[in-house]
């Protein structure tokens, strides 16, 4: 077959089977749209939540902090779930503002700044967290510490630290490192296809 | 009163079959293709108040179709060329040898660039030149070059496996 118009009569000779109902593709779309606004909207939506409850459990409810410094402490654990709930927003935000039927060119451009934003906060976001939440916790536990002994204080510090390093060190860090190389494999990508477009327009 | 629904089902009733084929050229996998077709449809779902006469509606669905295939990354093996795994959905009007070639056709499409992969396929689906220089953003010039090329590479691969 050399001649590109019997390709052609291939190509249009041949049909797709299995095609659903546009009812039942109706749903699909439906449910479909429904879990992605629940896997990026409501992460934002409950973390600002959480951030709020925190914050409200420590000054407007019946329990008081005899140190003023535990309360800078949950402040500042209330800033983590704050911080990633409007991080997780602004990403629903870019995703919704991509005009999928904008040119190829233009549109995977956006794509890669998006990754490439994405990028960049999971480079800022760990080390940042994991010391808001540990200042918090410390200046936290601080008040609650005084009623334990000298050894059991030494035992709860010992413990947390090992814990606390342990989850950085070794979950966090393979879990960015995955998150990064599968960023970079699809920023390489789009940089790929951006080039193939660049190249057309000669 | 042409309602959302009623606009929609116009629209896929009339293109599902042909992006379906477009993803399938693109991915070499039906089950991936299929899955390409229907977020391309869910965007058109979400997207379809927006649309404005500024083009056909054709360009419209192929543009939208385009860009998911094209951000459709997850990993660089889907980018990879591949072959086409399953094709017991396809019904061809004659036997066993056409089946064979098509076979062969979608293999060496998935051995095109990404975007070249598309835009032999919107050929094969008779989409007029102007229409892909819109839906693609280039030139009709340029697009006739490239074209030319295109089917040069894919006759090529052809004959070399025939």
């Amino acid at each position: 077959m050399s001649d590109f118009e019997n390709i052609r009569e291939l190509w249009v000779r041949h049909s797709v089977q299995g095609k659903p109902e546009s009812s039942l593709i109706l749903k699909a779309i439906k449910r479909k749209k429904r879990q992605a606004e629940k896997t990026q909207l409501m992460p934002g939506i409950c973390l600002l939540l959480i951030g709020c409850w925190l914050l409200r459990t420590g000054f407007f409810s019946s329990l008081h902090y005899q140190y003023q410094i535990s309360s800078v402490g949950l402040v500042f654990m209330a800033l983590v779930p704050v911080l990633q709930g409007v991080v997780h927003l602004y990403l629903f935000l870019r995703l919704i503002g991509l005009k999928i039927s904008d040119v190829p060119g233009s549109y995977i451009r956006r794509w890669e700044r998006y990754y490439h934003f994405r990028n960049i906060i999971i480079r800022i976001n760990p080390p940042v967290y994991f010391v808001l939440l540990n200042v918090g916790i410390v200046l936290n536990i601080i008040e609650m510490l005084r009623y334990y002994s000298f050894e059991s204080r030494i035992i709860i510090i010992i413990t947390y630290l090992g814990l606390i390093l342990f989850a950085y060190l070794f979950f966090g860090r393979k879990r960015i490192q995955k998150e990064r190389t599968e960023l970079n494999e699809i920023i390489s990508n789009l940089k790929k296809i951006q080039k193939q477009i660049e190249d057309t327009n000669f | 009163m042409l309602t959302k629904e009623t606009v929609f089902t116009s629209l896929y009733d009339s293109y599902w079959e042909k992006i379906v084929r477009l993803c399938l050229a693109y991915t070499g996998n039906y089950e991936e293709a299929k899955d390409l077709a229907q977020e391309s449809f869910l965007k058109a779902w979400q997207h379809i108040e927006k649309f404005r006469d500024e083009s056909a509606i054709s360009t419209w669905i192929y543009r939208i179709a385009v860009n998911t295939c094209l951000t459709h990354l997850r990993s660089s093996k889907r980018m990879s060329a591949t072959e086409l795994t399953e094709v017991k959905e396809f019904q061809l009007s004659s036997g066993v040898e056409d089946n064979e070639k098509l076979r062969l056709l979608y293999k060496m499409i998935s051995q095109l660039p990404e975007l070249e992969r598309l835009l032999i396929t919107l050929v094969l689906e008779e989409v007029p030149y102007p229409v892909i220089s819109e839906i693609l953003n280039i030139s009709q010039g340029n697009l006739r070059v490239r074209i030319h090329r295109v089917k040069q590479s894919l006759i090529q691969l052809f004959n070399q496996y025939e």
